[in-house]
């Protein structure tokens, strides 16, 4: 069942007193994988969005790094919170350590909005083939960070949020390999089909939620640089030097402003799978 | 209906392993299969309840003669710390060269908490220890599977058991779909990078066992109303129809590697 956006009726009615989600309301967003990448980029995009007294909340593995995306953030607006956390989300117990330390710096009732954008991701050891990944505990450890985090995370968050009665909006970050089979990608497809379907069937069963799975496209990353060296196979490492050759890496900045844009406009299906590429 | 040992897919000196054979539709499977493996041929039957397989076992022995070889191996893939020494018992004293042909089955799977939202699955051990069943013990066993019958000539198929619930979003399924999503993908991969290998994703259909028993009385009425929409157009079906479709698929091997298909043909890929 569709249930019109906030902003769709408000668009309808004639456009006055229409706002989106960001402007003038202040934001709790959470990114994960934010340390680099396209997570640094969605932080940094945010930042530049958000109204004043937002609050923005990094979660990644490398605290250096996080404090260069803490850095970035601030620049772009000084009047947000910016609020980083150190956590590996392959370990079970990091999600509900996550909620418990921000419940002492956060009041969701100070906020209008809510967003959480699963970003943190890895994309296996692409040096493997389908039939070598063997080891249970690597396997444990992948599905962890790339599957079952994104679930309880998102799940923790909406009950954190709870009691500030915001309007939600959950992003996964998803790939074309969600759907495309690639060679050397065996896990990071699994995940990222488990992901897509995870976020469809919660798409269907909370229709007061904004759920989007959102593909940046093929991003000019460190992600991608590893795959380009490492998969076993030349066909997928020739495919990633192509695109970076012909230019078509695409930047995460830009990405990301797309992302934040749709987030903005607030128009997608909820459920919906956006494609970068798509105008 | 070829008789056992004549057919070019399973005939003799088969290794088969079946997960989740205690009962429902791996049950169904080993008896079908029973008849269609021939001399020197072995059956390997994994679960989480002894007597089941037993039962299951007995039920192969009274179908089939006896130079099959039923193995029973009893486990709970919640755990992958145990997966070393489940996996070496499931392949104990298997000479490859022994075999013209091998079928690894992940028939195996379970539905998690019907009663919760995906918006409710907050306890990552539970994520974890389901995801572990039902997607990372089918990855790690496979793994097993190529590498004791590598190399070998030996004729390769892994079967993964798969659901309509792979592409189609129910409510209150969410982690039975997003594991059956990953692992047709993660075959699908396979089936790339292995050409040699005959790989299948095949839905059964919904079937009179104790999975559909559960689906039914899970205490949600959407669900609930949906079984009794099924049953009332008699889409429930016995189990070993849709093994033995299964089985057909096998035999006529005209599937494209990789392929998703469905007892009721409704899809394919």
């Amino acid at each position: 069942m569709d249930v019109p956006t906030l902003s769709a009726v408000k668009m309808a009615e004639g456009g006055e007193g229409w706002t989106h989600p960001f402007s003038k309301r202040k934001s709790l967003c959470v990114v994960t994988g934010g340390s680099r990448g396209f997570g640094r980029s969605v932080a940094v995009a945010l930042a530049e969005e958000v109204a004043r007294g937002s609050h923005i909340v990094v979660l990644g593995r490398n605290s250096e790094s996080l404090r260069d995306t803490e850095k970035l953030s601030k620049a772009m607006s000084p009047h947000i919170q910016i609020t980083t956390l150190f956590g590996d989300l392959s370990k079970c117990s990091v999600t509900g350590s996550i909620f418990a330390c921000l419940r002492f710096q956060v009041d969701p009732t100070d906020y209008d909005h809510a967003l959480l954008v699963n970003n943190a991701g890895s994309v296996g050891n692409v040096s493997r083939r389908t039939w070598e990944h063997g080891d249970p505990q690597e396997l444990d450890s992948y599905f962890n960070l790339n599957v079952a985090s994104a679930v309880s995370l998102t799940a923790k968050f909406l009950e954190f949020v709870r009691p500030g009665n915001l309007t939600c909006t959950i992003v996964n970050v998803t790939c074309d390999e969600a759907h495309r089979p690639m060679k050397c990608h065996s896990l990071y497809c699994a995940g990222k089909a488990a992901r897509e379907m995870m976020f469809r069937v919660m798409a269907q069963e909370e229709p007061h939620l904004r759920i989007l799975s959102y593909n940046p496209g093929p991003l000019e990353t460190e992600l991608k640089t590893t795959v380009m060296v490492e998969a076993a196979d030349a066909e997928v490492r020739e495919e990633i030097r192509r695109l970076r050759d012909d230019n078509q890496l695409i930047d995460p900045d830009v990405s990301a402003r797309k992302l934040v844009q749709l987030l903005k406009e607030d128009l997608f299906k909820s459920g919906e799978i956006v494609n970068f590429h798509e105008s | 209906m070829s008789s056992a040992g004549s057919s070019t897919v399973f005939g003799p000196a088969t290794f088969c392993a079946v997960t989740g054979g205690s009962r429902g539709l791996g049950r169904s499977i080993a008896v079908v299969l029973a008849g269609r493996l021939g001399e020197g041929s072995r059956l390997v039957l994994t679960g989480r309840s002894l007597q089941g397989l037993q039962e299951t076992k007995r039920q192969v022995e009274e179908k089939c003669p006896n130079y099959l070889e039923v193995k029973l191996v009893t486990g709970d893939m919640e755990d992958p710390t145990t997966y070393p020494a489940f996996f070496s018992d499931v392949f104990a004293n298997t000479q490859p060269g022994a075999f013209k042909n091998a079928m690894m089955i992940h028939n195996a799977g379970t539905l998690g908490d019907l009663s919760k939202k995906a918006a409710e699955h907050s306890d990552p051990q539970i994520l974890n220890k389901y995801y572990a069943t039902n997607l990372t013990s089918a990855i790690a066993l496979t793994a097993k599977f190529m590498e004791v019958f590598s190399g070998s000539g030996v004729r390769r198929t892994v079967v993964n058991i798969s659901s309509g619930a792979a592409i189609e979003p129910l409510e209150y399924h969410s982690l039975y779909c997003s594991s059956k999503a990953a692992r047709n993908m993660f075959f699908k991969v396979m089936a790339e990078e292995e050409p040699d290998v005959r790989v299948l994703s095949y839905s059964p259909g919904p079937m009179v066992t104790d999975m559909y028993y559960t689906i039914k009385s899970c205490g949600v009425k959407k669900v609930e109303d949906g079984c009794r929409i099924m049953e009332s157009q008699g889409l429930i079906q016995n189990p070993d129809d849709s093994a033995q479709h299964l089985l057909t698929l096998l035999e006529e091997d005209k599937f494209k590697s990789g392929a998703f298909l469905d007892v009721f043909d409704r899809f394919s890929l």
